[in-house]
């Protein structure tokens, strides 16, 4: 699925799932659920967080 | 880039160059102690227009590339940069119309005591609430740039 496609699907900017997918910013958790449904996998399997 | 970041760009760039041509244009005028040439406020009008009239040109030239991205709402990186924006804008707001209250006030007491024309005083008036204005719209977009930036 392309950047596009997910943005789409969930009603975001292209841009926005790029800065996602590069952690340079932190979705909402509606935005974060919407997303992990479109996979259809539970949110803690797109997601995790690491300390830094 | 985004529709919006394109938006913010184009109000920046445009606020920037023909209200500091304004500036420029009428500070020369009274640089060193003269008095404001006739008809700064129809030059202020020119540039409120031209100023107008650019950004909607470009906006349309580039929301007409954007295609359907233009007309989607904001997503919530582009409300938090707005947020932020709007933020930060209103301090610069803020501490910009207290140094006017100020000015205004000095500039009274310069006119009631004969030492400055009404005519002057609202030239400087005026002019610095407009900078007041500029200032904390180019802020605004500034900071609305950065945050998209620094996020993208």
């Amino acid at each position: 699925m392309t950047q596009a496609a997910l943005a789409d699907a969930i009603g975001m900017t292209r841009q926005t799932i790029a800065a996602v997918e590069a952690g340079k910013y932190a979705p909402s958790l509606e935005a974060a659920f919407r997303i992990a449904r479109v996979f259809g996998k539970g949110v803690d399997e797109v997601f995790w967080w690491e300390e830094r | 880039m985004t529709f919006r970041e394109a938006s913010a760009w184009i109000t920046l760039l445009v606020s920037v160059a023909l209200y500091g041509w304004y500036f420029l244009d009428v500070g020369e005028d009274v640089i060193g102690g003269g008095a404001p040439g006739a008809g700064w406020m129809g030059r202020l009008v020119e540039t409120v227009i031209a100023i107008v009239v650019l950004e909607i040109v470009l906006t349309a030239i580039v929301a007409a590339r954007a295609g359907k991205a233009a007309r989607a709402p904001q997503d919530e990186r582009e409300r938090a940069a707005g947020l932020k924006a709007t933020a930060v804008a209103y301090w610069v707001l803020l501490t910009g119309v207290i140094s006017a209250a100020v000015l205004v006030g000095i500039l009274g007491g310069l006119v009631s005591t004969g030492r400055m024309s009404w005519g002057e005083a609202v030239f400087w008036g005026l002019n610095g609430l407009l900078l007041v204005l500029v200032l904390s719209e180019a802020a605004k977009s500034g900071v609305q740039i950065f945050q998209l930036r620094r996020t993208a």
